[in-house]
């Protein structure tokens, strides 16, 4: 996984990676907002999304993640891992 | 066969006398009169450079590498802008200049106040719960390097309180 | 077999064997005269440290080898500058060498005599200091191997010598006064710093002004402090300590000159100056403070090409004699220089004020007005190769062969290439000049030339050899066609086989 493209010097020419993200044109008033579900990890965060929250795919679940202002700029993908930690377990039958 | 002259012959045997193969300059080794003594103080004048005391001896390009956050390009630059030689010797340095270093050197974000912002940013990357973040915390590779194999560098350094 | 060496010499290198000692009485007794036991009764020393028997704790039994020992020199490090002291120093005479009876040495009248050609002729003792005031002496040039310091008479010096002849206004008087720019080139060993040596000694037996450059490197390689002359356009750069080190030369060298003539023009810049002060004080101002060196020199300068005294200072005003100026490793001033501007762009050579001064006197024809000569020279060993000097070399070499700037001959900077215009412009003839530039190829000595050399060589007791006809030849053709540093090394040479084919 690649933790951000920043990181590998994106041409100040090419401006941010902007992708085509379809938010819903009205989203339902705080307690009951459902979060946005997406797969695009690669799409900036820009200032507009700040505030809602997204279902970030994580290669096999949807993950939550509340977009603050700290975030603006970064990828979606940061904030979502792709792996697990690793554990060891005992397995039963040796 | 080879004749050495400075093992065996020294100087107690003149050559003038007998005509000798080889010649060998080594023989008129004179002390050079322009060379200063040889003792020397066990301490040395030193400068006031942005608070810390430097050797006179020394040279000032590699002394303001020692400030962190300065390496060979910005201490270069910062000797160009004030016209000083890149040789130059700490001693070698006016009044004046020192005074200019050290206003310059003052406003610079170096040494703590630099080492209070990258710490800063690491603690934010952990608190807003970004990869890096996470990977500075558990003292991992940041920047997609393999760990199957050599991570010691980044075992020993990354944490949440880097080592800097 | 025929040995080389004497083993007389040998002999007294080492003690004698005890093998060829005549055996002396039953046990020698040889170290210990206080106590009569004879050395080898006595029990053999035990050895130290642990043998194989005693084992402290498990190791192995392989082969131990011992630690190579860091050799522990002792003492403190070399002091601050000793061993460029060391590097730098200069050995001018071997006591071991042979003294050369009736050697001939450079005069005024030996200098131009052209039936001493090939000759090696000894440098005046008293001027020695002189030269070494001005460096001209470098140290790898095989100065240490003979008894005194000595140069061949060659085709150029002889020429150089009727030059100094005629700029100084003894035989022809048109002639007088005259201006001669010249940059020296050639290929490595063909003696270019030894040929502005012999310009030197000429302009001190001339009692010229001589102002040198040995190092043209030094002044570009960012080893001295500079600082930019305000309101200068566009910017220049003064360089205090290496004027102060100029000035500091060209006093020890001229002090006698500089002594005997008095100041006699005005300068505002200088107020410590006092009017009646001659012009080593003048020059002395700059020595300790480096801050006023610059204007110094100019001052200096102005003195040194001054026809006329002021208005009021005419009292005692002599005529000022011709300047030499001598600057070795030329190609160094014809590139950026390691310094950088206060926006960190790096600083062409041609804007620090010494380099323009001193390259400036190749543009300018006026500029000596009392006549001298310009010896610039190239080095072929240490040369930066900056770009475009080399073409505009050849096309000062096309002019002097009268292609015109316009014909299709005339060298061109190759396509693409980064030539600099600013090099390209300084070799250009100027409009007004007085007198052209000239370029100076050193070539191998001839022959005859060669054979008086190598003849040097055998007199000094360096070289055994029968020095004949094919022998010189044979030297000659090995040395690239005479190349004067090639036959040096040909000369000092002596294998242990040179004498055995005899």
């Amino acid at each position: 996984m690649l933790p951000t493209r920043a990181l590998f010097g994106r041409s100040v020419w090419k401006g941010p990676n902007i992708v085509p993200l379809r938010l819903p044109l009205t989203i339902p008033p705080p307690p009951n907002t459902p979060p946005i579900r997406t797969t695009k990890r690669a799409a900036t965060i820009l200032p507009n999304f700040v505030g809602l929250r997204f279902a970030v795919h994580n290669g096999k679940t949807y993950v939550e993640i509340q977009v603050t202002e700290e975030m603006v700029g970064r990828k979606l993908g940061e904030y979502v891992a792709t792996r697990k930690r690793f554990t060891y377990k005992q397995s039963k039958n040796k | 066969m080879k004749f050495r002259h400075q093992t065996t012959c020294g100087k107690t045997f003149g050559l003038t006398e007998d005509f000798l193969p080889e010649f060998n300059e080594k023989q008129q080794v004179t002390a050079p009169n322009d060379c200063q003594d040889t003792s020397q103080p066990t301490h040395f004048k030193m400068v006031f450079i942005l608070g810390v005391n430097f050797p006179e001896r020394n040279l000032l390009k590699k002394s303001l590498q020692t400030f962190f956050g300065i390496g060979g390009n910005s201490s270069a630059r910062l000797m160009s802008r004030f016209n000083i030689h890149p040789t130059c010797r700490v001693g070698e340095l006016a009044n004046k200049q020192v005074l200019d270093l050290t206003a310059v050197l003052s406003e610079m974000k170096i040494e703590n106040d630099l080492r209070r912002e990258v710490l800063n940013d690491i603690k934010r990357m952990k608190e807003t719960g970004t990869y890096r973040g996470r990977r500075h915390a558990l003292g991992l590779p940041v920047r997609g390097q393999r760990t199957r194999t050599q991570i010691k560098t980044p075992v020993k350094l990354n944490r949440m309180e880097r080592r800097l | 077999m025929a040995s080389s060496w004497c083993w007389n010499c040998l002999s007294r290198l080492r003690p004698t064997p005890r093998a060829l000692l005549p055996p002396s009485a039953t046990p020698r007794i040889s170290s210990a005269p206080f106590h009569s036991t004879a050395v080898h009764y006595a029990q053999p020393a035990k050895k130290k440290g642990n043998s194989l028997t005693v084992v402290k704790h498990r190791q192995s039994t392989s082969l131990r080898r011992k630690k190579k020992k860091v050799a522990d020199r002792g003492g403190r490090p070399p002091a601050v500058g000793e061993r460029k002291a060391l590097r730098k120093r200069i050995v001018l005479s071997n006591p071991n060498a042979l003294e050369i009876e009736g050697m001939l040495e450079l005069s005024p009248a030996t200098m131009v005599d052209s039936r001493l050609r090939g000759t090696v002729l000894g440098l005046p003792v008293p001027m020695i200091d002189q030269l070494r005031a001005v460096q001209a002496f470098k140290p790898k040039q095989g100065w240490s191997i003979f008894r005194r310091p000595g140069t061949v008479l060659r085709r150029d010096t002889i020429e150089m010598g009727r030059l100094f002849e005629q700029i100084s206004g003894e035989g022809d008087d048109a002639q007088k006064g005259k201006v001669v720019k010249k940059i020296i080139t050639g290929m490595k060993g063909s003696g270019k710093t030894v040929h502005l040596l012999q310009a030197m000694a000429m302009g001190f037996l001339k009692k010229w002004a001589v102002i040198t450059v040995p190092d043209a490197r030094e002044l570009v390689s960012g080893d001295t402090a500079y600082a930019a002359i305000e309101g200068s356009n566009p910017l220049q750069y003064v360089q205090p300590s290496a004027t102060s080190a100029l000035l500091t030369r060209t006093v020890d060298a001229n002090r006698e000159l500089l002594a005997s003539l008095k100041v006699s023009q005005k300068h505002p810049t200088l107020k410590m100056l006092k009017p009646s002060s001659t012009l080593e004080d003048l020059a002395k101002l700059g020595f300790n403070d480096p801050a006023v060196s610059w204007p110094v020199f100019q001052a200096l300068w102005t003195e040194l090409t001054a026809t006329a005294p002021a208005a009021g200072l005419e009292k005692d005003f002599k005529p000022r004699p011709p300047v030499l100026v001598a600057v070795d490793g030329l190609a160094h001033w014809m590139t950026e220089s390691a310094y950088r501007s206060a926006e960190f762009k790096p600083i062409h050579a041609h804007d620090l004020a010494f380099v323009h001064h001193f390259l400036s006197l190749l543009k300018e024809g006026d500029s000596l007005k009392n006549g001298g000569l310009l010896l610039y020279a190239t080095s072929a060993s240490n040369n930066p190769n900056p770009k475009g000097l080399s073409i505009a070399l050849d096309r000062l070499a096309a002019r002097q062969a009268g292609i015109s700037a316009s014909s299709p001959e005339y060298p061109q900077p190759p396509a693409y290439s980064d030539a600099d215009p600013r090099v390209l412009d300084l070799l250009q003839p100027a409009e007004k000049a007085v007198s052209p530039l000239e370029l100076q190829t050193l070539g191998g000595l001839t022959r005859d030339e060669a054979r008086g050399f190598m003849e040097y060589f055998a007199r000094s007791g360096l070289l055994r050899e029968i020095i004949n006809e094919q022998w010189v030849s044979e030297k000659w053709s090995l040395s690239g066609g005479g190349i004067i540093g090639e036959l040096e090394k040909l000369g000092r040479r002596v294998g242990p086989t040179a004498s055995l084919s005899k």
